[in-house]
């Protein structure tokens, strides 16, 4: 039976499909609600506006419906110390069970997940990091699953945490959180080289005075789709964002990044590089958010794509809402190839095409991912 | 009016913190007065009170100008009558040519005191005249307002305002900074001849050599937030040679 | 702001919209509502031939089809299509010859608008076709453009005298089924302009038309139509004013333009249609579809508008970049005051090669009102070398107002270039005090700066609107600031 109308339909025959589903009869009640809303919802198609351009509805069609194994693997250094919880997490916190709906009323990749997400990892953080934590996320084989990833930071915390998302031939559907506390930092860097149908929403809550950077880069062999959700519950902090997009040839990859400044003196940062070769395609949609009587807000956007191949495309919609006038905002989007002065200028000092173009797209994606950055290794040979 | 700018037991704070403390100063019509003090003793602070600027706590004491309260009127109302401060960081103003925003605040001042508009043409013949006092050249006054400015032409189109708005009352705020030798000179004169027995300045800087040009009458020294000291052209030059030390401990 | 400082009341100026008035004259009303004998009824009194009755009507049942599109982030109550009034003619329709056979009370309509039909001085030898309501009245220097073979008069005359050249191209840029709005409009048009420019000719003076809606509850729906022959230039100008008016009055409009190779239509706008009061009662809804077919090669067309008025604007003048090395322009300022509502921009679609288009769009806000600029940069796959420049700039002068930009940039060719800048902000503190310092007050200062901001569109539109539009900026943020 096809994914989509078996997603709708065989909710009720968990039990058939995995013994863990009967461990999380303690949440039935809000699973069937999460489930209720995705039957009212549907699973996002092109006719959603945040999904013009990365229809799931078509994708996920023809994917069999099982679970693939799939693993959440923590890697910490011994001096560090901080909880990790799985499922008895949310049995002893119901209330924090469906909280991602706080942010999101209408995303029918959350109710999915909500409905159906038996692979839990919770992390609370309570003391600064001394080295960097790696969650490892890995999928094997054809099927579906769906990971739910929770990071509580308490106060004055400075943390570090990679995201590796790797594997997987069928459709993963992931949901990540992040609640930052007073006064700290976290710096986050995100790898997606899945092979899958690959979509991830990411929430993070900013408390006060807090900072988050998220530096991503993805090398996706599929479709993937990657949407970042930034409140401001309270003043004085910053949510950075800068992508590296690199897909494969004959792949997607679709980026959403929301800000939504609802408290004062915030200041939010996003930034895309894409480079798209072969049947590539890539949208980036950027949302910056400012209520109105919030005061002092600063949001800066800026998207650059080179299309390398004739058969490559690139749709941005870098959306600004803005509903008071104590605000400086600004954006800038190019889309375009190299810049052919540029690789003269390269050529006329001995590189060849290769080379100069090498030389120009590291410089760019440098930007971004530093030589110290974890994300160095993971950059495809040719641009290292 | 024999007092035409009168400053009595002025005090001002910002956010709780006092800056100018106790300050008394008379400028009569026909003087120039200079207000020299190390930086960061509310220099600056004085000059956007007196032009009006908001985000000042008036703590004590009265300002009068040409026997008017001073404070009860807005920036504009004290522009057009007679009060001009040239700014030590000019804003930019994209959009905004150079002649035409001289010609709408001229045209601004002149309604307020009862004048006819000036011609076109009278108006073109004046501002050539004194751009070329200036050294500023046609071009520059086509250009957007202090719009990729340096430093240095900033500070010759305040003084090219200044000429064609011909105050009563000009504050010149550290317009020495940022000029080079010959920028300087021209500056430094072109402000000078327009001095006159009708009209005063008030020249805030921490060095001595903008009043070499422009000699002042009175000379007063400034130091956290009160005047500490005044008297003649040679206290410039005391300072020039020993700096503020001796009146730190005052 | 101060505290200190008196806010400046609408009583300090005069009458804040001065075209608020209404011509007593008898009109010809057709009976309230829409349905197929209404579209019959228009088509019979303009002597329509068969083929566009036919082609009015098959626009009518398709329309029926339609729902009202609902994805603009405008807001207004249901509009009832039955409710209205969709024909209205002052009663002495028999050929004009001279404008002495103008009616009287008609003239001094005119005159009131400033726009003195017998005075040519005046105009300097613009040549203005003044609509009134559903017909037009008088067209001016009709004779001297004769001599050059430029045919500018009202859409109807037209379908009479020149019904060739209204069946080439009526449609082609902008389909029936377009939209809900088009749709609509294609069925009940009541008249607007024709302009057809011959090959090689430049086109000696500006086009002006004015129009009016008179008579209570009717929507208008003009219909325009430019042509320009091989190699011809036109500058077009399109400038309204409203009366007052309780009732919303929805202007549905439809321009076609179509540039053949080698020409160019240059179209300027000054919109000042009756935004409703302070508190956001009454207004015009502007609801209007205008695209531009550059559809020879090395063909121009450039859309610049200044829009204060109208309660909603909901409308996207736009250019299809067909023809190789063709290019279009969008400039634009759109002012929102009170509680107007403004979701307006351009699409700019790229199908041939070396095509490019620049868009430069400011929108001020102010008081309550919504703003948005909406904009669509598509680049075909087969349109090489192409390139897209794109500025949004938005200046927030209140803190209830907003402010919204969603521009959708797609490129789908390696060989081209798109590039989006845009800006959101308030006039600073300091820039104020500087220009006060100086003797401008607030509004003034305000005046200043806002029109400095404007100053890239400002300088594209023709000299006498260029005035006029200075003006109606300052007329449109009067007691804005606060």
């Amino acid at each position: 039976m096809a994914m989509k109308d078996s997603i709708m339909s065989n909710f009720l025959n968990l039990k058939n499909f995995d013994k863990s589903f009967d461990d999380l009869s303690s949440l039935s009640q809000l699973r069937e609600e999460a489930f209720l809303n995705l039957k009212d919802i549907g699973i996002p198609s092109k006719r959603f506006e945040r999904w013009k351009y990365n229809d799931l509805k078509n994708d996920i069609r023809n994917i069999e419906f099982s679970l693939c194994k799939t693993s959440i693997k923590i890697k910490k250094n011994k001096l560090d110390k901080f909880e990790i919880n799985e499922i008895d997490y949310f049995k002893k916190n119901k209330d924090h069970y469906l909280r991602p709906l706080k942010y999101l009323k209408d995303e029918g990749v959350v109710y999915l997940n909500l409905s159906y997400s038996n692979l839990f990892k919770v992390l609370t953080i309570k003391k600064d990091l001394k080295k960097p934590i790696i969650i490892d996320i890995q999928s094997e084989g054809h099927g579906m699953s769906f990971p739910r990833i929770l990071i509580n930071i308490n106060n004055n915390v400075n943390a570090e945490i990679q995201f590796l998302n790797r594997g997987g031939l069928g459709f993963i559907n992931q949901i990540t959180e992040i609640n930052i506390g007073k006064n700290s930092n976290v710096k986050i860097s995100r790898l997606n080289e899945s092979s899958s149908i690959h979509s991830e929403t990411f929430f993070s809550n900013l408390g006060s005075n807090s900072e988050i950077n998220l530096k991503n880069l993805s090398i996706p062999n599929n479709k993937s789709r990657f949407q970042v959700f930034n409140s401001f519950k309270d003043e004085y902090s910053f949510a950075e964002f800068k992508s590296v997009s690199i897909p494969y040839e004959n792949s997607k990859d679709d980026f959403l990044v929301h800000n939504n400044h609802l408290s004062s003196n915030c200041k939010s940062d996003v930034g895309m590089r894409s480079i798209l070769g072969k049947g590539t395609e890539c949208s980036f949609q950027a949302l910056i958010d400012v209520e109105n009587k919030i005061r002092n807000s600063r949001a800066d956007q800026d998207c650059r794509a080179i299309l390398l191949d004739e058969k490559a495309s690139m749709n941005a919609k870098p959306e600004m809402k803005i509903y008071n006038n104590d605000v400086i905002c600004k954006h800038g989007t190019t889309i375009g190839s190299l810049n052919q002065e540029q690789v003269f200028y390269l050529n006329s000092r001995g590189l060849n095409k290769f080379e100069a173009e090498k030389i120009l797209l590291q410089g760019i994606i440098s930007e971004y991912i530093s030589k110290n950055s974890p994300l160095i290794n993971f950059l495809p040979e040719k641009y290292k | 009016m024999k007092n035409f700018l009168k400053i009595k037991n002025l005090s001002i704070s910002v956010e709780d913190k006092i800056i100018i403390k106790d300050l008394n100063l008379n400028i009569n019509k026909g003087e120039v007065h200079a207000l020299m003090g190390p930086n960061g003793c509310g220099k600056s602070t004085l000059s956007n009170v007196l032009a009006g600027k908001e985000g000042y706590n008036i703590t004590n004491g009265k300002i009068s100008f040409s026997g008017e309260n001073l404070l009860k009127f807005s920036p504009d109302e004290r522009a057009n009558k007679g009060i001009f401060l040239a700014f030590q960081y000019p804003v930019e103003i994209p959009g905004v040519t150079n002649i035409n925003f001289i010609k709408t605040a001229l045209e601004s001042n002149r309604q307020y005191n009862g004048l006819d508009p000036l011609k076109p043409g009278d108006f073109l013949k004046l501002i050539k005249e004194k751009a070329k006092l200036l050294g500023i050249s046609d071009e520059n006054l086509k250009r957007q307002l202090n719009v990729g400015f340096s430093g240095g032409e900033k500070k010759r189109n305040e003084a090219l305002q200044l000429m064609m708005l011909e105050p009563l009352l000009a504050i010149l705020d550290e317009t020495d900074s940022g000029l080079d030798v010959d920028a300087f000179k021209i500056v430094a004169d072109a402000v000078n001849s327009t001095r006159s027995k009708k009209n005063s300045m008030l020249i805030i800087t921490h060095y001595q050599r903008l009043l070499e040009r422009i000699q002042p009458d009175i000379v007063h020294v400034f130091i956290n937030g009160s005047i500490i000291e005044s008297g003649g052209p040679e206290l410039a030059e005391e300072i020039d040679k020993n700096g503020y030390e001796r009146f730190n401990n005052v | 702001m101060s505290d200190n400082q008196e806010k400046l009341t609408e009583k300090d100026f005069k009458d804040p919209y001065e075209y608020g008035f209404e011509t007593e004259i008898d009109s010809d009303f057709a009976p309230k509502g829409l349905n197929e004998e209404i579209v019959k009824f228009i088509s019979n009194k303009k002597n329509e031939p068969k083929w566009l009755l036919d082609w009015r009507l098959a626009a009518y049942k398709k329309w029926l089809t339609m729902k009202e599109p609902n994805w603009s982030s405008v807001r207004y109550p249901a509009i009832d299509y039955q409710d209205s009034y969709y024909y209205a003619a002052p009663k002495k329709t028999e050929k004009i010859e001279s404008l002495d056979d103008v009616d009287p009370k008609l003239l001094e309509t005119y005159n009131k608008l400033g726009i003195p039909l017998k005075e040519q001085e005046w105009l300097a030898g613009v040549a203005v076709d003044a609509v009134f309501d559903s017909v037009s009245v008088g067209t001016t220097f009709k004779e001297k453009l004769k001599e050059d073979g430029v045919i500018f008069c009202s859409f109807s005359e037209a379908v009479t005298e020149y019904p060739d050249l209204i069946r080439k191209y009526l449609g082609t840029v902008i389909p029936r089924t377009d939209n809900y709005f088009a749709a609509l409009n294609s069925a009940v048009f009541s008249d607007g302009s024709f302009v057809y420019i011959p090959p090689g000719v430049k086109c000696p003076m500006e086009l002006s038309t004015y129009f009016r809606i008179n008579a209570a509850g009717t929507g208008q729906f003009e219909r325009t139509l430019v042509i320009a022959d091989k190699d011809s230039y036109v500058s077009y100008l399109e400038g309204c004013t409203a009366p007052m008016r309780d009732e919303h009055q929805l202007h549905a409009a439809v321009v076609e333009l179509v540039a053949l190779e080698g020409a160019e239509i240059k179209y300027s706008t000054v919109q000042n249609w009756y935004p409703g009061d302070e508190n956001g009662k009454g207004g015009v809804y502007n609801f209007v579809t205008k695209r531009g077919d550059c559809r020879g090669n090395n063909s121009k067309i450039s859309w610049t508008q200044v829009e204060t008025g109208s309660a909603i604007t909901w409308k996207y003048p736009s250019c299809v970049l067909k023809g190789d090395n063709s290019s279009g322009e969008f400039y634009s300022i759109a002012v929102s005051n009170n509680f107007q509502q403004v979701d307006s921009g351009t699409k700019m679609i790229h199908l041939g090669k070396n095509t490019s288009s620049r868009i430069i769009s400011k929108g001020i806000s102010t008081g309550n009102s919504s703003n948005t600029y909406r904009g669509l940069v598509s680049i075909h796959p087969k349109s090489n070398n192409s390139r897209n420049f794109t500025q949004c700039d938005s200046l927030l002068l209140t803190d209830n107002c907003s402010a919204n930009t969603i521009p959708y940039i797609q490129s789908k060719n390696i060989n081209s270039i798109v590039e989006h800048e845009a800006t959101s902000s308030k006039i600073s503190e300091d820039q104020l005090f500087y220009c006060r310092q100086r003797g401008l007050n607030e509004e003034e200062a305000v005046s200043l700066i806002v029109n400095g901001f404007c100053k890239d569109v400002l300088q594209k539109l023709p000299m006498e609107f260029a005035v006029e539009a200075q003006r109606l900026l300052s007329v449109s943020l009067e007691g804005s600031v606060g």
